[in-house]
């Protein structure tokens, strides 16, 4: 029953996996960033609702009605003043200032919130339970972030096929050159994509932070989580993101089963077996469609 | 008579390295008229297609739009402007249907909203005969359709003027017949087009105006029939149809023209 019962919860841990990995198969999907320092803007997204919910008297759950927003304006203006310049010299040097930033908010958060773990405590939702069976109960968390990641899955998709905005992101991705010639100004068009990715992130970051605890230096353990679910799903693929990032929760989950060591362990081992055999993803794809 | 010409180019030179694409080319392009550009490969017709659309910056020189320089915008503002391009080689945006690439240049090019964008994109689809292939794939069209598509969503973007770059290259007579007859009609809504095209028969069928570039300089500017009656065109074109001796010739002719013999990998 236990294996069940990790089946089961991996697939839920599945779904915070997918909140870090979406926005960076956005970026890296539309204009092709390697954002190092997604798991950073995810933390700073949870300290930023530590600090915030004192100040505004929100409930904690509610936090991301103003997290969010804040973060789609922060996400155009880091893609408009700080990648999208280094964009010109090449992706390397998009690696390099993405790694940079990574570095600076780390030491930010240091210096601000000390190497002590915070975390939202958001009451009955963070300790109540559906009990399926007597083995088997599924928190209602879990249950809301992987709603929320798959949400989020969907409006993406819908947002790049159904939307003007949408399809203009997808034509820019496609060939910006191109797309130029028809009018699109493709600065602006990666700064709203930005804007959805780091949306996303900020949600990765506070259901961490509902979910378990936030350090200065958690983000990077989280991105590789993500990176792991793209690559898995396949680089480009949304959906490839959403079943990536659920294979890895179900690793760990399964792993913790095995051996209290084996948790954190088995979904890079999980990745590597599925590089090996299939190193293109579950769903590999040229451009975003 | 002292009306504003639509597109003005003053004393544009470009040059690619040593080779020089545009030595103070200057000319302009009335509302509603229709020019074509021949010269040989490497004379720097694409590259002024490039330097009017946006796409290439010149090393000097100006370019106007409806008396408004355009030096400073870059090739998405001036789409938006007026100026429609299309490519030689056709880039359409492959993971898009048809229709999708027609309605993002309706989108941004037109400025365009909801219901209006997507008649407009319909309406384009129609014109060009694509209507068929509308919810196709863009990467699974063939080259006519592809060709078809760059031109629909070059005219998607409602221009004031329009770029065309050999659009009847690599096509049937039937095919080029096609879309001449798309063109012809076109230009009905007064559009103004700039024409590059080796085949000079589809030219002299639909354009008012020819100019007759080689080495970066116009050595032809007036009626198609005059120009290619004038005796520096016709040392280009030895009096052939611009098959492939005639392009033969016309490469003998630029190195002639330039010191430096270099092939200029730009144009073609």
């Amino acid at each position: 029953m236990s294996w069940v019962n990790a089946l089961i919860q991996g697939i839920f841990l599945g779904g915070l996996f997918v909140l870090f990995a979406a926005g960076l198969s956005l970026l890296f999907g539309v204009m092709e960033v390697i954002n190092l320092a997604h798991g950073d803007i995810a933390v700073a997204a949870g300290y930023l609702a530590v600090v915030l919910i004192p100040i505004l008297h929100i409930p904690a759950i509610w936090i991301f009605i103003v997290v969010v927003p804040i973060f789609v304006v922060i996400g155009y203006l880091v893609q408009r003043l700080l990648f999208q310049p280094s964009l010109k010299s090449g992706s390397l040097t998009t690696l390099l200032v993405t790694f940079g930033l990574s570095v600076i908010i780390e030491n930010l958060l240091l210096e601000g919130f000390s190497a002590n773990s915070h975390s939202l405590s958001i009451g009955r939702l963070g300790s109540g339970a559906f009990r399926i069976t007597s083995q088997l109960s599924i928190s209602y968390l879990s249950v809301t972030i992987l709603l929320v990641a798959i949400a989020t899955i969907v409006l993406i998709q819908l947002g790049l096929s159904r939307t003007k905005t949408g399809r203009i992101i997808r034509a820019v991705a496609d060939d910006r050159e191109a797309a130029q010639l028809i009018g699109a100004d493709y600065k602006h068009v990666f700064g709203i994509a930005a804007g959805v990715a780091f949306a996303t992130v900020a949600l990765a970051g506070l259901a961490l932070s509902m979910y378990s605890q936030i350090t200065p230096s958690a983000g990077p353990t989280y991105l590789i989580y993500g990176f792991e679910a793209v690559v898995i799903g396949g680089l480009g693929s949304l959906w490839g993101t959403l079943a990536g990032g659920i294979v890895l929760g179900v690793a760990a989950t399964i792993g913790l089963v095995a051996s209290a060591n084996f948790g954190a362990l088995a979904p890079h081992l999980v990745f590597l077996a599925i590089l090996a055999i299939r190193p293109q993803g579950f769903f590999p794809k040229k451009a975003l469609a | 008579m002292e009306n504003t010409p639509l597109l003005e180019l003053v004393g544009i030179v470009k040059r690619f390295n040593k080779v020089s694409v545009a030595e103070g080319l200057a000319f302009s392009v009335a509302e509603g008229e229709a020019v074509g550009i021949v010269g040989p490969n490497g004379a720097g017709k694409t590259s002024l297609f490039g330097v009017i659309s946006g796409e290439l910056r010149q090393d000097a020189g100006e370019v106007r739009l409806g008396g408004e320089l355009l030096n400073k915008r870059d090739s998405a503002d001036r789409c938006r402007m007026g100026i429609g391009r299309t490519h030689q080689i056709p880039r359409p945006f492959q993971q898009m249907t048809v229709f999708e690439n027609v309605l993002v240049a309706a989108h941004q090019g037109a400025g365009l909203k909801g219901r209006s964008a997507s008649d407009l994109a319909a309406s384009v689809l129609y014109e060009t005969g694509l209507y068929d292939v509308a919810n196709r794939l863009a990467g699974r069209l063939g080259l006519l359709h592809r060709k078809r598509l760059e031109l629909a969503r070059a005219l998607a973007t409602k221009p004031r003027i329009l770029l065309l770059d050999e659009v009847a290259g690599g096509l049937t007579d039937p095919e080029v017949n096609e879309l001449i007859t798309i063109v012809l009609n076109a230009r009905k809504t007064g559009m103004a087009v700039i024409w590059i095209e080796h085949a000079v028969r589809a030219l002299v069928e639909t354009v008012d105006r020819l100019i007759c570039i080689a080495g970066g300089l116009i050595i032809g500017d007036g009626k198609p029939a005059q120009v290619l009656a004038m005796s520096d065109v016709k040392e280009l074109f030895l009096g052939t149809e611009p098959g492939e001796e005639g392009a033969l010739h016309l490469e003998h002719y630029t190195s002639h023209r330039q010191s430096d013999n270099s092939e200029n990998r730009q144009g073609s």
